[in-house]
This record gives structure tokens, C-alpha cells and sequence, in this order.
């Protein structure tokens, strides 16, 4: 009967544990509705339910208790009351008083018999006994009489019609009223009655017998359903009265498991209180418990501490006079700090940084997170403060030691940078010179010298790139230039190059490609080239009368593209084990006794894990000492893009013949551009400065200039600047900057200086015919334009804010741009209107900038430039360029701000 | 039926012993005043001499004998109507389980009469002219209890109606003068009363 409730019962053991405050924010809801509380809520109103299920049982059955017992109660009032006499006695009396009636009659006519056949004597006593016997049948008849009308009347006579008496009753009746006439007249009318009396009443024996026994017949099914009805009415009292005490005692039941769950309950809230106000006591944070609108409900003993301020001070006032809005770095003065004022709506905060004001003003950084929490029914935000002063200046310092240590980087860059630039230079007039002097008719001795002078410039001129190498991977890393192309020439010329000094050396040289032939591939060529020249070009040189292997496999992979895996095998000297460890490493040589020092930086193997790493290739090396070498390489190839064969290298027809301007101070360049130029049959003129060549391009009109960077009275981006913005003839020349060094951010001032490309000196004659064809310069072949959006920059920001903040920023961005789009249309291009129009640019470019939007502010930078030099026309051509960068910025925003 | 008479009849002597307890307190305190009504009755109007024969026909005749002493004379009254009606007459209006509608009973209360005849304890046998006899202790006899009616409806009762005299109780007063006992008590056609005291 008793439902068991086991199932969802607020059993302890089985509880779910609960979860660790992983968000600390949690710990602050679980006051309110702690998650085992919720589950036993539940049980608990089960119970409420089941409870309120048996009280209803419990009523209903009071309620039929007390109609059943009304009804009880009113049987046996009847029964206690009797409504009727006892009818089995007034019938079988009924049936006695015929008898004495009759035994009356019977005496009475036994005398009458004597009378009238006895003696005269005798007739007189007779006639005594006689009349005796009469007044006997008269009290005898009155007696019955009484008894027939008692049954007629009242209770007694319903009973008779129920039993169905009423025809025996009526004859009785028939027989008084044909009989009393004749008892109350004359004795001796009597008399003559009573021979047919005795008859009469001998059949109404049968009659008051009938009644009788049709009487008591009904009586006892009368009592007999009263009985039923009485035990029937018990027995459903009993069931009511045990459905009553049953649910009842379920109630009880139930009402003792409330009570024991809610006691269970009390403890364990209690004991939850304990531990939590531990935890808040406790905790190294702050913790500030206000309303929704900021009003102080609690603080704990580290708040106190914090702001140094007692709980009770504190309680009362506002959130906003201990915590300020904005950056502790950037200090807005003390007035127009903002109090901080918990944002209900926005959900929870993590780690916001924001600004402590201890009680006596010092300000401090704090990080901020907050939860909202509904307490006693009101929404309450738990604040968790933590003092970051000592964070904060831990991460000056590192950022200040980082960023010195970058510095020196960048210094150690720039001086190897400067210092090969500058050694190029002469070696540039040097190997120029040499270029030249091939083509001159020389004896067989001079040549020889020449040959060997060239050689050895070669070799200078190749470690001076190598270095050069080193600094720009560090500081810009590798730009992979991917493109077709037929591997196995590729290895062809490898091994062609490398051949006569293999043979020099009196080493044979061995390919073995598998499959053969290995077919073409897209990847970056000039990259491959470099790692196995490198490669190979160490076995040749550390091996002596032996022998060098390159064992090339290449297995497909899955995505069409293959794995080239590559083997450089040599039976040289070998890497001794403590140098193999490092042998990738800058600057590692192998230093040898009793053998003559090769020549070379220790770069080579460094530059060439840089390059493999960039290809997302492996590099690896193995080694005997005295047996020889093994160098492994394995990089991913893609499928080529097009079957069909594409020119690698450009065609080196004849350049048509144009008017080019050379810009450079440097008379050993001037001299070798100006030959090579001309033997392309080059129109040529030159100056010596950028103050020059700007006259010479206002005076002039030239399709090509090139402009040397570093010069003395005016620079190459300077002069180039006044150039595009002189509107001279030559304005809208193609202008191509020559430089030893271009490392990271120069390219975008060169950009932004108008120059159409970058050309790294030394020029060699293919460098020279390219950007004679107008194509092939830095600036036509750099794959990646700049981003639309830098990542970095937008790195930074993240990493400076929440990110809610910066989505604010972007929108803001978003905002301003699109303002700023729909008027640029309208923005004046006139000399006069420039400069506020200048102005104007240059406040959203500078906001472009600060976003990371790279290219579009390149393009605003161009406007601005344009502007400022008042060059109507390129600017309003600059302008144009905009509105499209616009919508790809705000596309990737927009992603931004999604993801 | 006299034995299912006597059977009812302790029944209620037990539950009668108990009231009269509980009566008997209440009857101490009033004893005095109840005495001199008593005699004040009797004085005025007195019982007809014992064994005297009365002018008209006798309707009742009560027979007082001593149980203590059995060999003592028995004292008998004679009643005519003229006799029953010096008595202190009461009335009251019922109905009966054995009348049609509501009937009006003259005549004098059982209790009224054992007082005249000096009867405080003991034991009433009545008896009707068909033998009928029932038992009333004198002790459950109640001042507003049996009727020893002798007019019905204002006339004389004639045997054929269960005249001359009738018990009847006041049914329709209280629940309980509607009991079987009751009932029985009921006697009609009473000729004569014994006592036992």
C-alpha cells in the first residue's frame, strides 16, 4: 500500500558529488540552489504530493465515515425508538382470542344444549350458567374485536397489507360487522346466532391461522433486511474507518519523512554555509556580494584588506567608489574615472582589468570577474576582485627585458644586414667588372686570373648571402614562392652544376631516382634548389677520391600530391657525434685535424632546416666518422597545378628599348647598371642624388627609374614621393627601388612612397631583364598582398582587452568606416580643400592602422600622400581604390567579430 | 409472552437501578415537599376503603400484598369509574402505534396512583381481562410517565376499543416511551393491579 519511494528519494550516498567550483562565479549560484538540492527539491515535492494524494484519501473516507455512521447511527436510533409493537404477538394473540372467543361460544351452546334438553329444575340453573356463559362470549367477542380493529389501525395494519394478510383481515372485518348487531341486541337472538357462530368461527381458524404465519413471515424478512442493512452499514464503516486510519498513518508516514528530509536538509545547508563562508573568509580574492545596483551587501576579510576598509564601512556604499572603469596604464585623470557598475543584463564577466581605489585614494590595478546570482529572490552580483599590481609589474619588466632583447636582435640583424650590404656593394663593382671584362679580348693567362678572381668572388659573394640569408629568415622567416616545376630537370642541373667540382675532387657522382622519371611537381623550386646545393655541395666538399650518391624516392600520397624523399650520401670524413647533434645549428663547423679548413660560414645547414622546416619538410643527418655521411630530407610536394609545361624562367628575348632613368649615388653600381643596361639596349640617363634625379624626372619623360634607397641629399623614397606628386612627365613612370636590404616593414614605406617595386642588389642580368619585361620584380612576384586584416595586430588587441570590448572597438571601426565611405565620394580633391581633406584621411587611416586593416591602409595612406602633395588626379584615383578594400575589411571584421 | 415480558423487564430494572441512583439524590432533596402534597391529597381526596364495594361496576381492583409478610392480610381496592375519577385526573395528547391520528387520554398517572395507595417500592403486576399481565417496579414509574387513562377523546372507552382502562405513555414526548417495552407496557382492557411490596 505504502508507495516506495526509494527512486527519488533525497538519498545522500548517491547524490551526485558536487562538481568542484570550476568557474568560481558557480559557487556564488550554488548558495541560492546548490545542484543535489535541486534533485531532492524534486523529491520533496513528491512527497508533497503524496501527502496531499493521502490527506485527500483521508477526508473522503472521514466524510463517507461520517454519512455511513449517520446512517448507523439513525438505524439504531430506529431500532432503540421502535416505531411498531411486536407483531408476531398481536397475530398469534389474534389467533389465541378466536379460540377463547370460540371456546366461549362452545360453553355457551353446551349449556343452551343442557337447557333446552334438561329438566325444569334443572333449566332454571340452567338458564343461570347459561347467561354466564353468554356475558363470557360478549367479553370473549369484545376482546376479539378489539384485537381484529388493533390490526386494522395504526402500524400493525401497513404490516398486514405488506404480508399480504389484508383479504384474511378483511373477512375478519366482514365477520364483526355481521356479528356485532346480534352481541349487542337480545340474549335470545344470541342464542339462535351461536349453532351458526361456532361454524363461522371454526373457518375463521384457518383465516387468523393464515395471518398469522403471513405475518411473522414478513416480520422476519423484514428484521432480517433490517439486520443486513445494519451489518452491511458496519461493515463498510470498518473498511472506511481502516481506509481513514490507513491513510492517516500514511500521512503521518509521509509528514515524518518531510520532517527527517528537511532536518537532513537543514544540516546540510548549514554545513554548505560553513564551508562556503570558509571559502569566502578565506579566499586570497576579494569578494563583494552587491545588489543589482551596486549597493554593497557583502564584503569579505580580503575586500577589507584590499581596499582598506572594514565590512561595515563598506556596506551600504556603492561598487562604482571602490572600482573605476577604464585602464590602469592609461590613467584618465581622477574625475572622469567612472565608477564600475555590474551589468545585470550582459551575464558574467571574467576578468575584466579595471582600477582599485583603496580607501585612501591609491589607486591599483585589479582583474574583475563577476557572477550574477539570485539571492533571497534578487538578482545580486558576486564580485571577485583580485589586486594584479604584482602581476602587472612582473609583466613590465618581462615586456621590458623582452623588449630590449628584441632590440639587440634587431640591432644584430641590422648590423649583419648593413655589414654584407656594404661588402656587396664593392663585390657587386668587382664581379661586374669581371662580367665585363669576359666579353674583352684577353690572353690566356689574364683569363685564367680572371677565372680564378671570379671564383673567388663567387665564394665571397656567397657567404655574404648566406649571412644575409640568416638575417632576413630571422626577421621576416621564409616566403615560400610555390610554382610548377619538372623535378628532374631540376636535379639535372643540380648534378651538372656541381659535377666539375665533385670531379676536382676526384669524386664520382651517382643519381638514382625512383621512379625515373620523377615527373613535375608544384612546390617552391628555387627553396629545393637551396637545401640540396647545399647539401650536396658539402659532400663534394668534405669527400676526397670517393664517392657522392643522391637517392631520390617519391611515394604518392593520398591527396594526389607525394613525399620526396631525398638522400645525400657521401664516403667523406664523417661528423664526429658531438658536433652531429648540432650540426644544424648557425654557425657549427666541422673542425678536423691534419686536414686544410674548408671555407664556409657554418650557415648553410642552418639555413637549410629553416627552409626545409618552412616547406614542412624533416631534415636529418647520420654519421660515421671516417666512413662518411647521410643527409635525408623529406618534404611534401603538391600535384601540379597545370599538365601543361608553363615557361619557368622568363624568355630572354630583347626587351623593346625605353627611356630608363638610373638613380644612384654609388659610381661602381652606376657604372655596371649603366653597362648592363645598355648591352639591353637601354635608353640611359643617370643621376647622382635623389635631389637630381628628381630634376632630371621633371625635365624629362622616362618609362622606367630605378632608385637606389640610401642617398645622400635626398633618399630614393623621398625622391620618389616628389616625383609621383610633381605631375611632371615622367610622374607616372614605373619606379623600381634598388636596395642591398629589405627587411620587414621597409616594403610598405616603399609602398607607401609610390614605388611599383623592390629589386635587391646585387642585379645580375636575368634580375635586370626581368624588370626590363616589367615583370619579375619583388614587388609583382611577393604571393601574399598584404592582409586585410592582420592578425597580429588583432592578437594584440585580444590579448589587451575582454574580448566584448574589442568587438565594441570593431563595431565602432565598423561604424566610423562606413560613415567615413559615404562621404569620400564627396571628399574634394582641389589643391585649395587638401589639406582638411588630408586631415580627414589620415584620422581613419591611422584608425584603419590600429585595427590591423593593412591594406586598406595602404590605400588611405596612398589618398593622404596624393593629397598632401595636392595631386588631384592620383588621389582621386587612389580614391577609388578604397571603397572595394572597404567591403573586403568589413567582411573579415565581420568574421572577427562572429568568431 | 410473559416470560419475554419478564426477560425485557430486567433488562430494564438494571438500567432502571441505575437512574434511580442517579433520581435518588435529586428525590432526597425534594422528599419533604413531595411528602406534604402527599398528604394534602390524600386528605382531600382519599381512596375508597380496602374491600369496600363500590356503587357502580368496577372497573379495577388493586391487590397490595406484602412480600416480607406473606401470611399479612392483602389489602384490595375497588375502583368505579366515579372512584377512578376522584383521583388526580391528568391528560395529555399522543398518538398511538395501534390509533389512527392523534388521540386525547384522560385519566390518572400510574405513578399518581401508587402514591395514593402509600406504595413506594415493590413491584406493579397489571393484568388485563384477556390475562395479558405485564411488570412495572414502582421504582421506573415517572410523574410525566403511564397513564392510567379512562377517557378517550373525551368519551368512556368500551372493551371493543381497549376500554375501560388503557396504559398509554406520552409516545410522541420523548423517544423514549417508544420502545418495546414500552409498548408492552401498553397494557389495554386493564381489570386489575397487584402489588408486591
Amino acid at each position: 500500500m505504502m508507495p516506495t519511494d526509494d527512486s527519488q528519494g533525497p538519498d545522500r550516498g548517491d547524490a551526485p558529488a558536487k562538481p568542484a567550483v570550476a568557474r568560481r562565479v558557480a559557487s556564488a549560484q550554488d548558495i541560492a540552489d546548490p545542484p543535489d538540492l535541486g534533485r531532492s527539491l524534486l523529491g520533496f515535492r513528491v512527497h508533497w504530493l503524496q501527502m496531499f494524494i493521502f490527506l485527500v484519501i483521508a477526508i473522503l473516507s472521514l466524510v463517507l465515515v461520517f454519512d455511513t455512521a449517520a446512517r448507523v447511527s439513525r438505524q439504531l436510533e430506529a431500532l432503540r425508538t421502535s416505531r411498531a409493537d411486536n407483531q408476531n404477538y398481536t397475530v398469534t394473540q389474534l389467533e389465541v382470542e378466536s379460540l377463547d372467543f370460540a371456546l366461549a361460544v362452545n360453553v355457551a351452546r353446551q349449556w343452551q344444549i343442557a337447557g333446552q334438553a334438561g329438566p325444569a329444575v334443572q333449566n332454571g340453573e340452567a338458564a343461570e350458567k347459561e347467561r354466564r356463559a353468554l356475558r363470557q362470549v360478549r367479553m370473549r367477542f369484545d376482546i376479539f374485536y378489539s384485537r381484529i380493529k388493533t390490526l386494522e389501525n395504526g402500524l400493525a395494519h401497513r404490516v398486514i397489507l405488506e404480508s399480504g394478510g389484508e383479504p384474511g383481515l378483511q373477512l375478519l372485518l366482514a365477520f364483526l360487522d355481521r356479528t356485532v348487531p346480534v352481541m349487542d341486541g337480545p340474549d335470545a337472538a344470541l342464542l339462535a346466532l351461536l349453532p351458526r357462530l361456532e361454524g363461522e368461527l371454526l373457518a375463521l381458524r384457518s383465516v387468523t391461522r393464515q395471518l398469522a404465519s403471513q405475518t411473522i413471515t414478513a416480520n422476519a424478512a423484514a428484521q432480517e433486511r433490517t439486520r443486513l442493512e445494519i451489518s452491511r452499514l458496519l461493515g463498510r464503516l470498518a473498511l472506511l474507518s481502516t481506509v481513514l486510519v490507513a491513510s492517516l498513518l500514511a500521512f503521518m508516514f509521509f509528514l515524518w519523512r518531510l520532517y527527517r528530509i528537511n532536518r537532513i536538509r537543514a544540516v546540510e545547508n548549514r554545513a554548505t554555509l560553513a564551508r562556503l563562508s570558509t571559502i569566502v573568509e578565506t579566499s586570497p580574492d576579494a569578494i563583494i556580494v552587491t545588489s543589482a545596483d551596486g549597493v554593497i551587501t557583502d564584503f569579505n576579510a580580503a575586500a577589507e584588506a584590499m581596499f582598506l576598509l572594514n565590512a561595515t564601512e563598506a556596506k551600504g556604499k556603492s561598487i562604482g567608489r571602490l572600482v573605476k572603469n577604464g585602464d590602469f596604464h592609461n590613467p584618465a585623470p581622477a574625475p572622469e574615472r567612472t565608477g564600475f557598475v555590474p551589468a545585470i543584463d550582459s551575464g558574467d564577466l571574467s576578468n575584466l582589468h579595471l582600477v582599485g581605489q583603496r580607501a585612501d585614494g591609491a589607486l591599483f590595478p585589479v582583474e574583475l570577474s563577476t557572477g550574477m546570482a539570485n539571492l533571497r529572490d534578487r538578482p545580486h552580483c558576486v564580485i571577485f576582485l583580485r589586486d594584479i599590481s604584482e602581476r602587472v609589474a612582473a609583466r613590465r619588466a618581462l615586456e621590458e627585458s623582452r623588449d630590449q632583447a628584441l632590440a639587440g636582435e634587431r640591432a644584430k640583424s641590422r648590423f649583419m644586414a648593413v655589414m654584407s650590404h656594404e661588402m656587396r656593394t664593392p663585390l657587386n663593382g668587382i664581379l661586374g667588372v669581371l662580367d665585363l671584362m669576359r666579353d674583352k679580348k684577353v690572353d690566356a693567362g689574364t683569363r685564367e686570373l680572371l677565372e680564378v678572381m671570379e671564383g673567388a668572388g663567387q665564394a665571397l659573394l656567397g657567404h655574404v648571402n648566406d649571412v644575409l640569408d640568416i638575417a632576413r629568415l630571422e626577421v621576416e622567416g621564409v616566403t615560400l614562392r610555390k610554382s610548377d616545376f619538372d623535378l628532374d630537370k631540376l636535379l639535372r642541373e643540380l648534378m651538372g652544376g656541381l659535377e666539375p667540382g665533385a670531379r676536382a675532387r676526384g669524386n664520382v657522382m651517382e643519381m638514382t631516382c625512383n621512379p625515373d622519371p620523377l615527373g613535375r611537381w608544384r612546390g617552391d623550386p628555387a627553396r629545393l634548389r637551396q637545401v640540396l646545393t647545399n647539401l650536396l655541395g658539402n659532400a663534394v666538399k668534405f669527400t676526397r677520391d670517393g664517392h657522392v650518391g643522391l637517392d631520390v624516392n617519391l611515394n604518392p600520397q593520398p591527396d594526389g600530391g607525394a613525399m620526396l624523399e631525398v638522400q645525400v650520401i657521401d664516403t667523406g670524413r664523417g661528423i664526429p657525434t658531438d658536433v652531429l647533434e648540432k650540426i644544424f645549428d648557425d654557425f657549427v663547423r666541422v673542425e678536423a685535424e691534419n686536414t686544410p679548413q674548408e671555407e664556409g660560414t657554418g650557415l648553410g645547414l642552418g639555413i637549410a632546416r629553416r627552409l626545409v622546416a618552412a616547406m614542412d619538410g624533416n631534415i636529418g643527418a647520420e654519421s660515421e666518422e671516417g666512413e662518411g655521411s647521410l643527409f635525408w630530407v623529406s618534404i611534401p610536394l603538391d600535384a601540379p597545378q597545370s599538365a601543361a609545361h608553363a615557361p619557368a624562367t622568363p624568355q630572354m628575348e630583347t626587351a623593346p628599348r625605353r627611356k630608363v632613368l638610373m638613380v644612384e649615388d654609388n659610381a661602381t653600381n652606376r657604372f655596371i647598371l649603366r653597362e648592363m643596361l645598355r648591352r639591353e639596349g637601354q635608353d640611359v640617363s643617370e643621376a647622382v642624388n635623389g635631389v637630381e634625379g628628381v630634376k632630371a624626372a621633371e625635365s624629362e619623360a622616362f618609362d622606367l627609374i630605378l632608385i637606389d634607397i640610401s642617398m645622400p641629399l635626398m633618399d630614393g623614397l623621398e625622391a620618389t614621393r616628389r616625383i609621383r606628386a610633381g605631375g611632371g612627365p615622367s610622374a607616372g613612370a614605373r619606379i623600381v627601388a634598388l636596395t642591398a636590404h629589405v627587411i620587414g616593414d621597409e616594403r610598405d614605406r616603399y609602398d607607401a612612397a609610390g614605388m611599383d617595386g623592390v629589386a635587391t642588389k646585387p642585379l645580375n642580368l636575368n634580375g635586370l631583364r626581368r624588370i626590363l619585361s616589367g615583370q619579375g620584380t619583388e614587388k609583382d612576384t611577393a604571393p601574399a598582398q598584404k592582409p586585410v586584416l592582420d592578425a597580429a595586430v588583432l592578437g594584440e588587441l585580444d590579448d589587451a582587452m575582454p574580448r566584448i570590448q574589442l568587438i565594441g572597438l570593431l563595431q565602432g571601426f565598423l561604424d566610423e568606416g562606413n560613415d567615413f565611405i559615404a562621404v569620400l565620394p564627396d571628399l574634394s580633391v582641389l589643391p585649395e580643400d587638401a589639406q582638411a581633406s588630408a586631415a580627414r584621411v589620415h584620422y581613419f587611416s591611422g584608425l584603419a592602422a590600429t585595427m590591423g586593416a593593412r591594406r586598406l591602409h595602404k590605400a588611405l595612406s596612398a589618398v593622404e600622400t596624393h593629397l598632401k602633395t595636392k595631386d588631384s588626379a592620383a588621389a582621386r584615383a587612389a580614391i577609388a581604390k578604397v571603397a572595394p578594400l572597404w567591403q573586403l575589411t568589413v567582411a573579415e571584421v565581420e568574421d572577427q567579430m562572429a568568431g | 409472552m410473559t416470560t419475554r415480558h419478564a426477560f425485557d423487564c430486567r433488562n430494564f430494572k438494571t438500567a432502571a437501578r441505575v437512574a434511580a441512583l442517579a433520581l435518588g439524590c435529586c428525590g432526597a432533596l425534594f422528599a419533604p415537599a413531595a411528602a406534604t402534597a402527599e398528604s394534602h391529597i390524600a386528605a382531600s381526596l382519599g381512596l375508597p376503603a380496602p374491600g369496600q364495594q363500590p356503587e357502580g361496576d368496577v372497573l379495577l381492583s388493586v391487590t397490595i400484598t406484602d412480600s416480607a409478610n406473606t401470611d399479612a392480610k392483602h389489602a384490595r381496592y375497588l375502583f368505579d369509574r366515579t372512584a377512578l375519577e376522584v383521583l388526580p385526573k391528568d391528560s395529555f395528547e399522543t398518538s398511538t402505534i395501534w390509533t389512527e391520528g392523534l388521540q386525547r387520554f384522560e385519566g390518572v398517572r400510574l405513578h399518581a396512583l401508587v402514591q395514593e395507595l402509600g406504595i413506594s417500592d415493590g413491584t406493579l403486576w397489571l393484568t388485563a381481562i384477556n390475562d395479558y399481565m405485564v411488570e412495572m417496579p414502582v421504582s421506573e414509574l415517572r410523574a410525566d410517565g403511564a397513564l392510567l387513562a379512562h377517557t378517550r377523546n373525551g368519551a368512556p372507552m368500551t372493551a371493543r376499543d381497549k376500554g375501560p382502562l388503557w396504559v398509554v405513555f406520552p409516545y410522541d414526548e420523548n423517544p423514549r416511551w417508544q420502545t418495546e417495552t414500552v409498548y408492552a407496557r401498553s397494557i389495554w382492557q386493564l381489570d386489575r393491579i397487584e402489588v408486591e411490596r
